[in-house]
């Protein structure tokens, strides 16, 4: 499943994946928005999250779902997307 | 003690405290899951991780209670010393069932939330590497969410100390940043905008369809049935999902929808959505209660696929969602949906997306949820399995309002539903073919499927035998019998003078001649003139033979000269004078369009309406019933029915058609069933065709022996009105299964019978009634709930114009719109494809918003043993009050009206109680032998007595109290007797103190669930109304005691009719086996000892106990404590047995009861929760279901039970001047739960005693250690007072004497009086009290004489002075609280008779010991040397010259 090509994570592939999500297109999405009013259920997140992880980047479920924005979510994926070379425990 | 830091509850938590107040011992609210550890596990590691989680985890350590306004608190309560239970089950036989069985038991007890802990754990081993973490945790301290963090924190814990390493941080928040939260969004805007959402979304309250189509309050139990989805059926979901663009719960709860849309036909299902209510909040790292419900709407029309429906549902849940924190409980309160059967939403789909995968020292595990708390009526659960490929998919549903099969087959539908769905969701998932009307209801079809060949006109089968077998017995009538040949001569002589009277084909001949050869001549004669034949009843009275010629407007009346003057205006023919017919004019044969007869039933406008069946029809009906029923020429079929009856038509064409022989039935036959059978059996009749009403008294007869059915009788069918549930048991119980019991359905306008059932069935279930599955040629329809009626075999119409005429017509719900005959019968169509009657559409009576089936509240009449036939219905008062009657019939001595009622209220919600009793001789009936419900109504109100005196008219004083209560708690003048409260905006927590405040100002129980079954005053006041004379014999307004009998009391006291003589056995001597309860008791283990000694027979002990091992472990120290010690045979002859008396079956399995039940030689039943707080609900499953198991058992083989009950079941002396040695009736003397319960015992004693089975009852005064050991038992009553009293220097005046037994004398007493009777001495009831009273005033004097300064005080000022104590002294304070002020002094017993006892130990050579001096001397003795006093600090002294006062 880890594909360390694929560790790249753009803030332009982001939005693209919650506009998705969100049935939007990328440039509707607002990232001050926050997950719950954007609607979103536990299973998206977590739909999104494994997507991530099979990016490289370990985040957990109670992580993106205790953040209120969108943003606080990009803040979150590139640090640890940074530390990701070594955050291997 | 420092009073605990209590807080408010969370928004969430209030709801469930709500809820568990409707029902404080229901289980319901326990969540438990377990987990499957794959691999070993160190049970001692495993347990410090769980303790060193539960200190962690802040939810666990909590107690609830309200505040005196009934707010709830929860208050800060440390779990303190808990424990594991840790069990190896890889030595038993089926380790996992095993463990399941454990933590089903542990799950269905109720937690008290005033107590706690709330939580509990096991470690159970199920084989060599596999072991089973279960944890429980009632629903109010964590949800769903807050469980897996638990979870998940314990395998990380456990992990950590395996590796010898610390444990991590918890890294959980506080409980007060989740309460902070709660608080902040109670104020917000947010809050505001989330509200307007829903109230909007909801503002028109839409209907709630469910399968059950109605409502219930939550069980405390619920049904599951789980399916698992294949790994590749899942994947196959989900990847449809993905391409829909939806995710996979939203496309199951779309599938969900559209099978409740199948089964219900509403156009809209409401669903209940569980949601985590996590989202952005600090809850997501806090273990606690948070989760919402949130109601989703999805609008299902015919056309739906699975794409239209999971957009729409996706579309639906997406708008939702941000407002998943607004409360539902709340939302319901805005929307007045609150109380009686009022709801927002219906069946729940709680959906979890993904599983928790945990680890624990690297050992993979599964998780499984057992329970996800109350089920209110379904709920589909559906788990991601942890492996992360298939779903399994669990549907609990309630039991009040759905069977076992029942939840099977929707969990079915909706899985074959979503396969369908799954392989074309773009097809239509709900329309049927060719239906393009938009939701069109569901109809279900039933087709009885082809007949076995096409239908034969009657006649020409009747003209074949009378060719081929003319010789045969056709119709046998008292001594004249006709052949085959001379039956189709005579007919056929009739047709000609009929022919000559210029009657034929279209005209209508009347027929009105008694049951007899005569009769079925003539009415063959009239088919083959070619007219219609139409049966007049000889005996009916003038007028309605008047409308009934008016009606069929008859060319020609056949009767007999006697008879001719009823028909003055009309052209007669005499049969007895008839003139040999003219063989010249030979009419033609009867076409299938013709006519066959005309056959009167009742109208609805009580007009006589006329059925006009064809000769088609009849023919059809015919070929169907005769291969259903198995008709063979060798039969002789009885001719019960006279011919007005359409079941005439059955007995005579089924039978002349088929070959065989007609008797006739005499008028005096029916005199007594005895006779009727009797008869039969002379007659040797082999198909017995009965009313359904002369069954009953037919099956009553042979449960009892009074009857025997004829060994000639090979099948008995029965028709006309729904067979009762009871008597289908007791003809079951006497005749069994190989005598054919056909239940047949019909109305006469689908020509007789339509549909049948085996009720000989072995595997139907007691109490399932089904009328079957279509005749062959017949098809049913179910729409709505009605019945309807296709295929040939329907009539042709009504004759004349009637309304009901619009009862036929074309079903336009199924393809085709074929002609159906609406029948105006409720049915069910159960999982077996058999049809249940539920009564007719028109009976159907709504009360407070119920709809009342009377056949229901019927059956449940007729469990009692002495009602012998029941009819409910429902009535309007003047004042449009609207109430149940119930008629009864019942043997004497004939039960008391509340005594009915409460034994409906054991088994009926109370909606379905009848307000009003009335005994009659017998029930009307009509013509036809169906009970008449409209005489019945006519009865008026007058005939029927309110159930209890003092029903209240409008305004009453009792109604007044309760609007007054609701006027404080509503702050508004306005309520009015019929207001609803919950329109008016009552909420769940103004109902508990509604409650709260009837208790005080009643000074009677009023339970919270009561308000919410009766929302307006004057339900209420009628309900409470109507409990209350069996509260106590004192009625509203005296001062009531602290706890008069509850109202389940006199239910519980009722001995299931079943209990009776069993198989006779034949007396061992000597005794090989006793049973034995409670010997790990006081009095038990003497008797342990003491049978041990007088017998030399296994002793079987059961133990409250999880293993054997424990059990035997329980005994030895319960025979320690009392310094009894056993020899090593006396040992060996022990055995104990795990079990929980509390439990059904005692906690013991089938196999295990049975064993007992056949080898146990005698029964000794000791065993009882002795306690001077509790109340009777919670004694009454340890100290009175017990007995009535127990009973049970004994009466399989009439084994002898002897029960250990008390003195105190007795009225004292100032309700009783004397205590008889007999069984005692209810008396207001019965004030403590304990007492309840011993009471309820000995009444269902009682009950077995007058049934003949072998009892005994002793009851005992207080037992009080042997001289020998001196033993005290810490939580007898008295010691209590004294252990509180004497280190306060103060003792109460309590009584003036009462009776002791020293616990080995009693021993010894019970098992001389039980196992080796003196038959001449009296019983079944022993007062074992015939050793002299002791007077308190000496015991004090003793206690003084010991060396304890103690005063002695009146009870009031000793409470006084003692109050502030702890410890005993709290217990005791507590419970002369409890007891009001006039208790203490009341509980002197008068004179206790007790010659029975007397006489059964004259010459038994057992001494009489002495109780005084020197045995309260021990005991004080006992109470020092086990810390129980202090030692007397001054020496002993003297007996004082002066009291102190």
């Amino acid at each position: 499943m880890h594909d360390p090509s694929r560790t790249s994570l753009t803030l332009e592939g982001f939005r693209a994946e919650l506009a998705e999500c969100l049935f939007r297109s990328a440039d509707e999405v607002d990232l001050e928005e926050s997950p719950l009013d954007a609607g979103l259920d536990s299973l998206r997140i977590v739909t999104l999250l494994e997507r991530w992880q099979a990016a490289g980047v370990h985040v957990t479920f109670v992580e993106l779902a205790e953040r209120t924005t969108f943003a606080q979510w990009w803040e979150l994926l590139t640090a640890r997307q940074r530390g990701a070379g070594h955050a291997d425990a | 003690m420092p009073t605990p830091e209590r807080h408010p509850l969370l928004a969430a938590q209030e709801g469930i405290w709500t809820g568990q107040q409707l029902d404080v011992d229901s289980p319901a609210y326990n969540t438990a899951e377990y987990v499957r550890i794959h691999g070993p596990v160190d049970t001692a590691v495993f347990d410090a991780a769980l303790h060193h989680v539960v200190a962690e985890t802040e939810a666990l350590h909590a107690t609830f209670g309200a505040d005196d306004s009934g707010r709830p608190w929860q208050l800060d309560t440390p779990a303190g010393d808990w424990h594991t239970h840790i069990g190896d089950l890889t030595a038993g036989p089926a380790p996992h069932a095993a463990a399941l069985a454990w933590m089903g038991q542990d799950l269905a007890r109720p937690v008290d939330l005033t107590r706690g802990p709330l939580f509990g754990h096991a470690l159970l081993r199920t084989a060599e590497d596999e072991y089973l973490w279960y944890h429980r945790v009632h629903h109010i301290a964590l949800d769903g969410f807050g469980l897996s963090l638990v979870a998940r924190r314990v395998a990380q814990v456990y992990t950590a100390l395996m590796a010898g390493e610390p444990a991590p941080g918890s890294g959980f928040g506080t409980l007060e940043s989740v309460r902070a939260e709660d608080r902040a969004y109670r104020e917000s805007a947010r809050r505001a905008e989330d509200r307007a959402y829903w109230t909007d979304r909801y503002a028109d309250r839409p209907p709630v369809a469910t399968p059950a189509g109605r409502s219930a309050l939550p069980a405390r139990t619920f049904h599951r049935h789980v399916a698992d989805l294949a790994p590749e059926r899942a994947d196959h979901l989900r990847t449809v999902a993905r391409r829909l663009s939806v995710t996979w719960p939203e496309a199951v709860l779309a599938v969900t929808a559209a099978h409740l849309h199948r089964v219900t036909g509403a156009p809209e299902t409401v669903l209940s959505l569980p949601v985590t209510g996590r989202l952005g909040s600090v809850s997501l790292r806090v273990p606690a209660t948070v989760r919402n419900i949130l109601p989703l709407r999805v609008a299902v029309t015919a056309g739906d696929s699975l794409h239209d429906l999971a957009v729409r549902v996706s579309r639906e849940l997406r708008a939702a969602l941000p407002h998943q924190r607004y409360r539902y409980e709340r939302l319901r309160r805005d929307l007045k949906l609150v109380g009686g059967p009022r709801r927002l939403s219906g069946p729940g789909v709680n959906i979890m997306p993904f599983a928790y995968d945990l680890r624990f020292a690297g050992h993979r595990s599964t998780v499984h949820n057992l329970s996800a708390g109350p089920v209110d009526d379904l709920a589909l659960n559906v788990y991601d399995r942890a492996d992360g490929t298939g779903l399994r998919l669990a549907l609990d549903a309630n039991p009040d309002l759905y069977t076992v099969g029942e939840t099977a087959s929707l969990l079915d539908g909706l899985l074959s539903l979503l396969a369908d769905a799954v392989a074309a969701p773009d097809r239509r998932l709900t329309g049927r073919a060719g239906g393009t009307a938009p939701a069109a209801p569901t109809v279900t079809l039933l087709d009885g499927g082809p007949l076995p060949a096409p239908a034969r006109p009657v006649l020409s089968l009747i003209a074949d035998h009378a060719a081929r077998r003319g010789g045969s017995v056709a119709v046998e009538d008292a001594d004249r019998s006709l052949t085959y040949a001379q039956l189709f001569d005579a007919a056929q002589n009739m047709a000609h003078c009929l022919t000559a009277r210029g009657v034929g084909g279209g005209d209508v001949v009347a027929v009105a001649l008694p049951r007899g050869a005569d009769a079925v001549t003539a009415v063959l004669g009239v088919l083959l003139s070619g007219a219609a034949y139409c049966p007049f009843d000889p005996e009916a009275p003038a007028d309605r033979t008047a409308q009934l010629l008016a009606d069929a407007a008859p060319a020609l009346v056949v009767t007999t000269a006697g008879r001719a003057a009823a028909f003055p205006d009309h052209p007669v023919l005499l049969l007895d004078r008839q003139p040999a017919g003219d063989a010249s004019g030979v009419p033609p044969a009867p076409g299938p369009a013709d006519l066959a007869y005309v056959l009167h039933t009742s109208g609805s406008t009580g007009r006589p309406k006329g059925v006009e069946i064809g000769h088609a029809a009849l023919a059809h009906f015919v070929a169907g019933a005769s291969h259903r029923y198995g008709l063979r020429c060798d039969d002789r079929v009885l001719q019960f029915a006279p011919l007005h009856f359409d079941t005439s038509v059955e007995e005579v064409f089924l039978t002349l058609c088929a070959g065989a022989t007609l008797v006739i039935r005499a008028d005096d036959m029916t005199e007594s069933v005895p006779r009727f059978l009797a008869e039969c059996a002379r007659l040797r009749v082999s198909v017995l065709d009965l009313p359904t009403a002369y069954w009953h008294e037919t099956a009553y007869a042979l449960s009892t022996g009074a009857a025997a059915l004829p060994e000639s009788v090979r099948t008995v069918v029965i028709g006309g009105e729904a067979a009762l549930p009871e008597r289908v048991g007791r003809w079951r119980e006497a005749v069994g299964t190989s005598v054919a019991l056909l239940n047949t359905y019909g109305p006469t306008e689908a020509t007789v019978v339509a549909t049948v059932a085996d009720l000989h069935d072995p595997d139907l279930l007691p109490g399932d009634i089904p009328i079957g599955r279509p005749l062959p040629g017949t098809r049913a329809a179910v729409l709505d709930g009605e019945l309807y009626l296709l295929g040939d075999a329907l009539a042709r119409g009504y004759r004349g114009e009637t309304p009901d005429s619009a009862r036929f017509g074309p079903l336009t719900a199924l393809p085709g719109s074929p002609r159906a005959y609406r029948t105006g019968d409720l049915v069910r169509l159960g999982a077996d494809g058999r049809l249940r009657f539920l009564g007719r559409a028109d009976d159907e009576f709504k009360i407070s918003g119920q709809r009342v089936q009377p056949a229901e509240v019927e059956n449940a009449l007729l469990t009692h043993p002495r009602i012998r036939e029941a009819a409910v219905v429902g009535q309007t008062l003047g004042d449009g009050t609207r109430r149940l009657v119930a008629h009864l019939v019942a043997d004497s001595p004939a039960p008391s009206a509340s005594e009915v009622r409460a034994h409906l209220r054991a088994m009926l919600p109370a909606a379905m109680i009848p307000s009003a009793v009335a005994l009659l001789d017998r029930l009307p009936r009509t013509g036809s032998g169906k009970t008449d419900r409209t005489a019945l109504a006519a009865l008026g109100p007058a005939a029927a007595a309110p159930a209890e005196p003092g029903l209240p008219a409008a305004g009453s004083a009792l109604e007044r109290t309760v609007t007054g209560v609701w006027q404080q708690l509503l702050g508004t003048a306005a309520v009015a007797v019929d207001d609803d409260v919950f329109d008016l905006g009552a909420q769940s927590l103004q109902a508990i103190q509604a409650a709260n405040r009837l208790c005080a100002e009643l000074g009677r129980d009023v339970k919270v669930a009561w308000i919410f079954q009766h929302p307006t005053a004057a339900a209420l006041a009628r309900f409470l109304a109507g409990t209350e004379g069996e509260a106590d014999g004192q009625g509203a307004q005296g001062p009531t005691p602290p706890s008069g009998p509850p109202p389940t009391l006199l239910a519980d006291t009722v001995l299931d009719p079943a209990v009776g003589p069993g198989i006779g056995r034949t007396p061992h001597d000597p005794l090989r086996r006793v049973l034995l309860t409670g010997a790990t008791g006081f009095v038990g283990a003497h008797l342990l000892a003491e049978l041990l000694a007088a017998t030399t027979a296994e002793i079987v002990c059961t133990v409250r106990a999880g293993t054997a091992a424990e059990a035997v472990a329980r005994i030895g120290a319960a025979l320690a404590r009392h310094g009894l010690t056993l020899d090593e045979r006396s040992r060996s002859r022990v055995t104990a047995l795990p079990s929980d008396l509390a439990r059904p079956h005692l906690g013991l399995t089938r196999d295990t009861l049975g064993d007992l039940a056949a080898t146990c030689d005698a029964i000794v039943h000791n065993a009882a929760t002795v306690s001077i707080l509790r109340d009777y609900a919670s004694l009454r499953a340890a100290n009175t279901e017990s007995t009535r198991q127990l009973l049970r058992l004994a009466a399989v083989r009439t084994t002898p039970l002897h029960y250990v009950s008390t003195l105190s079941v007795a009225p004292p002396a100032s309700r009783g001047p004397e205590v008889p040695e007999e069984f005692l009736p209810l008396h207001d003397g019965l004030r403590y739960g304990y007492q309840q319960s011993k009471w309820a015992s000995e009444r269902l004693l009682e009950q077995a005693a007058g049934r003949g089975l072998p009892v005994t009852v002793h009851r005992l005064g207080r037992v009080v250690g042997p001289s020998g050991t001196g033993y005290v038992n810490e939580h007898d009553f008295l010691w209590s007072v004294l252990r509180a009293g004497i280190p306060a220097g103060i003792v109460p005046e309590l009584f003036e004497d009462e009776v002791w037994t020293p616990a080995d004398f009693a021993a010894r007493s019970v098992v001389r009086l039980s196992l080796f009777p003196d038959r001449a001495a009296g019983g079944p009831v022993f007062n074992h009290a015939i050793l002299p009273r002791v007077r308190l005033a000496d015991v004090y004097d003793w206690v003084e004489e010991y060396g304890y300064p103690i005063r002695r005080l009146p009870p009031a000022r000793w409470r006084e002075q003692l109050r502030g104590s702890a410890g005993t002294a709290a217990t005791v304070l507590a419970f002369f609280d409890s007891a009001g002020q006039a208790a203490p002094t009341d509980l002197r017993l008068g004179h206790v008779r007790a010659g029975h006892v007397r006489a059964g130990l004259a010459g038994s050579g057992i001494a009489r010991p002495s109780v005084g001096r020197d045995l309260v001397r021990r005991h004080l003795d006992h109470c020092v040397a086990t810390g129980l006093l202090p030692a007397p600090a001054g020496p002993r002294r003297a007996r004082p010259a002066t009291r102190s006062t």
